[in-house]
């Protein structure tokens, strides 16, 4: 198998991963604010959190730049593919954080909860933007 | 003016009998790439449309043109 198709099934993993966490960290954060509330609940939401967020960096391009399959992970294509998925974590954020003020405001949700849907829509929306692009892409 | 970039990039890759992949491994990108820019859906940069254009033995205004030109 060359380096472009090593790519090539990295990234399509890399896709689908992206989709199964952001499922798992919207069951985390409807679970544990609604049915659970528990100090181990509350961990895993901030733990599949860190995990969302560090898979849409490319780190691994940081950690061995030189390398030419990490190159190829992260190409001109999958960088503009990151960035219009942060596009969409950003807008995504500011809509949960406008819908969620007034609740704040009338201490319906306290700030920790306001904080945790803001994150949860951002990190949701930028890993299944992220997620269907690389997979259109590789189609 | 249209901002809508239109491309050979397809015809001049099958003149040479290459595949996607074979073209990504030429100039160092992923196939997804070269097919997203084959497709319309991603404008690549000046730096990979000179790639392509060098790959393909071309000038890159062969391969790339706008819509209204």
């Amino acid at each position: 198998m060359n380096m472009v198709e090593q790519a090539e099934r990295q990234g399509r993993a890399l896709a689908i991963c992206c989709l199964v966490l952001a499922a798992l960290l919207l069951l985390a954060e409807v679970v544990g604010s609604r049915l659970l509330h528990s100090d181990f609940a509350d961990g895993f939401w901030l733990g599949m959190a860190l995990v969302c967020a560090l898979t849409l960096m490319p780190w691994r391009r940081w950690l061995r730049p030189t390398s030419s399959l990490n190159r190829l992970l992260d190409d001109e294509g999958v960088r503009e593919h990151r960035r219009m998925s942060c596009t969409a974590g950003f807008w995504a954020a500011l809509l949960a954080a406008l819908a969620t003020a007034p609740l704040a405001h009338d201490t319906i949700l306290a700030a920790y909860d306001v904080s945790r849907v803001v994150a949860t829509a951002a990190l949701v929306a930028a890993m299944i933007a992220f997620g269907t692009l690389e997979l259109r892409a590789a189609r | 003016m249209s901002d809508t970039l239109l491309n050979t990039l397809k015809d001049e890759r099958e003149r040479l009998g290459l595949t996607q992949a074979a073209l990504a491994e030429r100039i160092g990108v992923s196939r997804k790439t070269i097919n997203t820019v084959e497709n319309g859906v991603f404008v690549p940069s000046t730096i990979l449309a000179l790639r392509l254009a060098a790959a393909l033995d071309r000038p890159v205004e062969q391969l790339f043109r706008l819509a209204d030109q």
